[in-house]
């Protein structure tokens, strides 16, 4: 598989709830950030540190659907850049969202060894989750 | 011909220089910024003139701005691509230095700059350096 088609197929399958299969597409050595702002924010290292950024995701946000809009692939094919529109709700308030960000993922041994998320608004999801200031 | 690869890179180089000339003739006539509503700085900005002021409004709140572009993404005749931009600077009072990541998607259409989506890092920690910056009243 290409380095987009990794990408793709792992977005299916977190869609589809396969998390088995996605987790058989990431590096052991995986590293994710969150932004600080965000109710999630920090530092992801691991297999661990991918369920356990599953798990804070999921435990601020339900219905949390990405679409996946295009890709681009760098020309060393270890980086792609994601284009993804999301929607989803705050299980605290009960408040739906709709937004995009671009994700930064890179690749090691054909596995996924990186992700950095840009939402387009850290201070929307704030609001819509409950976190106050 | 150039590719919209070259022309974009042409573009960040104009903008970057403050040559608005070329910046001008680069741009599509239905040109637009899109800003982030957690922003201080937030909204839609059209063709030259809406160009020119969200960068007097940028270089207005952040003190000694400087832009830097750390790669781009996109096949040459591509019509999609995405440039690291890394945005320095100090509060709006001086007090406090920033650097945060811009992943920017922008969008070509008939060999011209129409589109641009700056996606910030993280809005809301500029939106509370802008407020904290602010003289109080």
């Amino acid at each position: 598989m290409s380095p987009q088609e990794i990408i793709f197929r792992f977005y299916d399958l977190v869609v589809k709830g396969d998390l088995a299969g996605a987790e058989a597409l990431v590096h052991p050595d995986f590293h994710g950030e969150e932004a600080a702002s965000l109710p999630y924010a920090g530092t992801y290292n691991g297999l661990e540190g991918w369920r356990r950024l599953l798990a804070n995701v999921g435990s601020v946000f339900t219905e949390f659907m990405p679409s996946v809009e295009y890709a681009l692939t760098d020309e060393t094919g270890t980086r792609v850049i994601v284009m993804v529109g999301l929607t989803g709700r705050s299980i605290k308030t009960g408040e739906r969202f709709e937004t995009s960000m671009l994700e930064l993922w890179e690749l090691r041994d054909g596995l996924i060894s990186l992700v950095r998320p840009y939402y387009w608004d850290t201070h929307l999801l704030r609001r819509v989750s409950g976190m106050e200031g | 011909m150039e590719s919209n690869k070259q022309i974009l890179q042409k573009f960040i180089v104009a903008a970057q220089t403050l040559d608005d000339k070329t910046v001008a003739a680069l741009m599509h006539p239905a040109f637009v910024v899109h800003e982030a509503a957690g922003l201080p700085y937030a909204g839609e900005y059209r063709g030259l003139e809406g160009w020119q002021r969200l960068f007097s409004t940028v270089t207005g709140i952040w003190r000694d701005v400087s832009i830097k572009t750390e790669m781009y993404m996109g096949a040459d005749d591509a019509e999609d691509f995405a440039i690291l931009m890394i945005l320095s600077g100090k509060s709006p009072d001086g007090r406090e230095d920033f650097q945060t990541r811009i992943l920017e998607h922008w969008r070509l259409q008939d060999g011209k700059v129409i589109e641009v989506w700056p996606h910030y890092w993280d809005t809301h920690a500029m939106r509370v350096l802008y407020e904290k910056g602010q003289p109080a009243v």
